[in-house]
């Protein structure tokens, strides 16, 4: 009699544990109960893992590392973001120098490739790596009109901010307007006048680049080969040769440009609220002048994405499968793009996958409607001079993120 | 060999004194670590020099004799054209030694010959503080006050001088050659004040008053007299200045600029340039790859080889000019 029953309760809970086992990975457990469990490390990685790169996404990367250890993490897994460039972010994630390499394109987009035939890893392959958004923001153009703007200049600019257009920036950056007091300048800021004549003062515009390999400056080329294809036919990393003094990361160059008179560069917005640099008003493709706040990089995602949904939807392989650039809408920013985090596909190390693939959820996720207490990464975007992503692109980030395995199974999961 | 075994006690043969104690080691010990030091540092050296041409092995590879006649500096299509650098730390360093020497030596021998004595303990321990001063400290103060002041006063003013035609250009922005040579020679000049100051303290008296007494003004001594019998001495502050001028890496990093895409090799004194060193920072973020490092490694080992040249040949002109005196 004892052994039925026995035989029976034993077949109920494996039948029970079963069912149960496979509902899990059938998706019982909704998103955000994923994103709870991922504020917790149950295990730290064996060494302190890297990350760096790209200095566009510096600002917000850095708050969310932040934000994320202190939220649960008694001892930090990770060192301080090195804010250099994309290239060296797309570099160190194949070398394996950075755990986490950050770059404002993808792996192989331009010439010569980083992995496969032709690059200096031609046995790699960019199958070998993934590639996760996580952060939209702009490449606002900051300024300096000098010691010679005169108070008048400085008290109009406060009302009416600079005006530039697409074309006009392309010629600036090609080195064919070299006075901010041209003509083609004065007529986008008839504001900038009083009694008829022009407050602009006869500066000479000092470019400030960024040094090659910049990837910041890829997302301004882009745009500029975009409205201006003459002087720029493609995007390109290289530094633009008519720059006074090139600089290696987009803090120094925002500190160049406010040291020396009659400077322009071009920074993530994030830095030019920082430092406190006036920034340039663009003239988007509707025609209105746009500040790169956070409603002009949202509008920019929104028109951008739908134009890519509809040309072929969102990929990393070519540049018009990811580019926003000088999207539709009377609210776009113009020279708004994506960054994105690079790291090895098959990782070798449990405790090292996990960290990395929870911290990269945290950033690419936004506070839903019910948990309004936690912060997550893209709700740090706008105070940090960014966007947070839309939500289509967090969803679709994190499906890139479920592609991160350990001994073949996938590391992001409720277990975690 | 026959051992003859003295058994009659006095134990002076071995080298005992009489009624002292007696010496109970030899120089073994003594010689033991002075080769044991000479042997840590030569290790060292050799390890850091052999590292040094071992890691740029593969820069070299990439690079090849283009090292040293190509313009372009660009790692992400493996190009390592080193020329301007290498060019740029030559200009730069003579701007600033043709600057600093002679002021440094001018004002050493007035702080021994010609400031009142009371003043002099004050301004010889003034120039010594300032040669201590850390580089960084001269780069900040470079950058936050004088680079203001070149691109907005001075170099308008200089530009305007010339019509902006050379040595000065039409416009500048403040970072460049002039206010890196400038700070350059700022910080050099208190190394060759203080060395040369204490050269010429140490010219023999009777030199000096042989001269006077003959009937030579003061300038004809120091001419004619202390200057030539300091020469050797002279030579080597300078060529320490020279030295501290080759290596400065953080103040330059902050006011030269960068290479300019255009113009990389500086052609008049407020062009924007990269040496040697600041190239290495500029380009930090190349530390991935075996070639972009190995290339990193070739501007180190250019660097050093510069500065021991210098070095090496400015002992042979001091032995030749010590020589001459005799």
């Amino acid at each position: 009699m004892l052994k039925k029953s026995l035989r029976g309760t034993v077949g109920a809970v494996a039948v029970t544990v079963g069912l149960l086992a496979t509902a899990i990975p059938a998706g019982a457990f909704t998103v955000d109960s994923i994103m709870k469990n991922d504020v917790k490390l149950k295990a730290l990685p064996p060494s302190t893992l890297n990350l760096g790169g790209s200095s566009f996404d510096f600002p917000l990367v850095q708050a969310s590392l932040t934000q994320w250890q202190t939220n649960d993490i008694k001892k930090s897994p990770f060192s301080a973001y090195q804010s250099t460039k994309s290239g060296t972010g797309r570099a160190s994630a194949i070398s394996g120098a950075y755990n986490i390499g950050c770059s404002d394109f993808p792996l192989n987009i331009l010439t010569p490739p980083d992995v496969g035939v032709g690059s200096s890893n031609p046995k790699d392959a960019v199958a070998n790596y993934v590639q996760v958004p996580v952060a939209l923001g702009g490449v606002s153009i900051i300024y300096n009109m000098g010691s010679s703007a005169t108070s008048q200049l400085k008290t109009l600019l406060h009302i009416y901010p600079l005006t530039l257009s697409g074309a006009v920036l392309g010629q600036i950056f090609a080195g064919k307007i070299t006075y901010w007091n041209n003509s083609a300048i004065v007529k986008l800021n008839p504001h900038l006048t009083v009694s008829g004549s022009t407050t602009l003062p006869h500066q000479k515009i000092n470019i400030e680049s960024r040094t090659s390999g910049s990837g910041t400056t890829f997302m301004f080329t882009d745009y500029l080969s975009r409205v201006d294809k003459a002087d720029f036919p493609a995007a390109t990393a290289a530094a633009f040769t008519h720059a006074a003094s090139t600089n290696s990361n987009s803090a120094a160059l925002d500190a160049s440009v406010k040291a020396v008179d009659g400077g322009v560069g071009y920074v993530e917005y994030g830095y030019a609220v920082a430092n406190g640099n006036p920034t340039a008003l663009i003239v988007n493709a509707a025609g209105k002048a746009v500040a790169p706040t956070a409603v002009g990089l949202t509008a920019a995602a929104t028109a951008g994405l739908t134009f890519i949904n509809a040309h072929g939807g969102f990929k990393l392989s070519t540049t018009s499968g990811f580019s926003i650039n000088n999207s539709s809408g009377a609210t776009t920013y113009p020279i708004a793009g994506f960054s994105y985090c690079i790291v090895k596909k098959k990782q070798t190390n449990q405790n090292t996958g996990i960290a990395l693939v929870k911290f990269l959820d945290f950033l690419v996720h936004q506070a839903g409607g019910t948990t309004t207490a936690n912060t997550y990464g893209q709700d740090l975007a706008i105070r940090n001079g960014y966007a947070p992503m839309p939500v289509t692109l967090q969803n679709i980030a994190r499906t890139f993120l479920k592609g991160v395995t350990y001994n073949g199974k996938t590391i992001l999961s409720a277990t975690n | 060999m026959t051992v003859a075994i003295d058994s009659s006690g006095d134990t002076t043969k071995y080298g005992a004194r009489r009624g002292g104690k007696t010496p109970t080691g030899s120089d073994l010990p003594y010689r033991v670590v002075l080769w044991v030091v000479t042997g840590f540092f030569a290790s060292v050296m050799i390890v850091f020099a052999g590292s040094l041409v071992w890691n740029s092995i593969p820069g070299w590879q990439a690079a090849g004799l283009y090292f040293f006649y190509g313009t372009t500096w660009d790692s992400t299509i493996a190009t390592f054209g080193a020329l301007p650098f290498i060019l740029g730390t030559l200009i730069t360093t003579v701007l600033a030694v043709l600057v600093a020497a002679p002021l440094g030596i001018g004002g050493a021998l007035a702080i021994v010959f010609v400031i009142p004595r009371r003043l002099r303990a004050v301004v010889s321990s003034l120039v010594e503080l300032l040669a201590v001063i850390p580089s960084i400290i001269y780069g900040i103060w470079g950058y936050l006050v004088l680079l203001p002041l070149m691109d907005q006063k001075i170099q308008p003013w200089l530009a305007s001088k010339t019509g902006g035609h050379w040595p000065f250009a039409e416009q500048g922005v403040g970072k460049g050659l002039l206010l890196g040579s400038v700070i350059l020679a700022v910080m050099i000049l208190p190394t060759v004040t203080a060395i040369s100051r204490d050269v010429l303290a140490g010219v023999p008296h009777d030199l000096v008053e042989g001269a006077l007494s003959l009937g030579a003004t003061k300038g004809q001594v120091l001419a004619k007299v202390v200057v030539p019998a300091a020469r050797p001495g002279l030579i080597g502050a300078v060529v320490l200045g020279t030295a501290r001028a080759l290596g400065e890496t953080i103040a330059l990093t902050l006011v030269l600029g960068g290479a300019s895409p255009l113009h990389p090799i500086p052609t008049n004194l407020f062009a924007t340039l990269d040496t040697l060193a600041t190239s290495i920072v500029n380009n930090w973020g190349d530390l991935t790859g075996s070639t972009s490092v190995g290339a990193l490694y070739c501007l180190a080992l250019t660097l050093a080889v510069i500065v021991g040249t210098v070095n090496f040949s400015a002992r042979r002109i001091i032995r030749r000019s010590a020589r001459r005196l005799q």
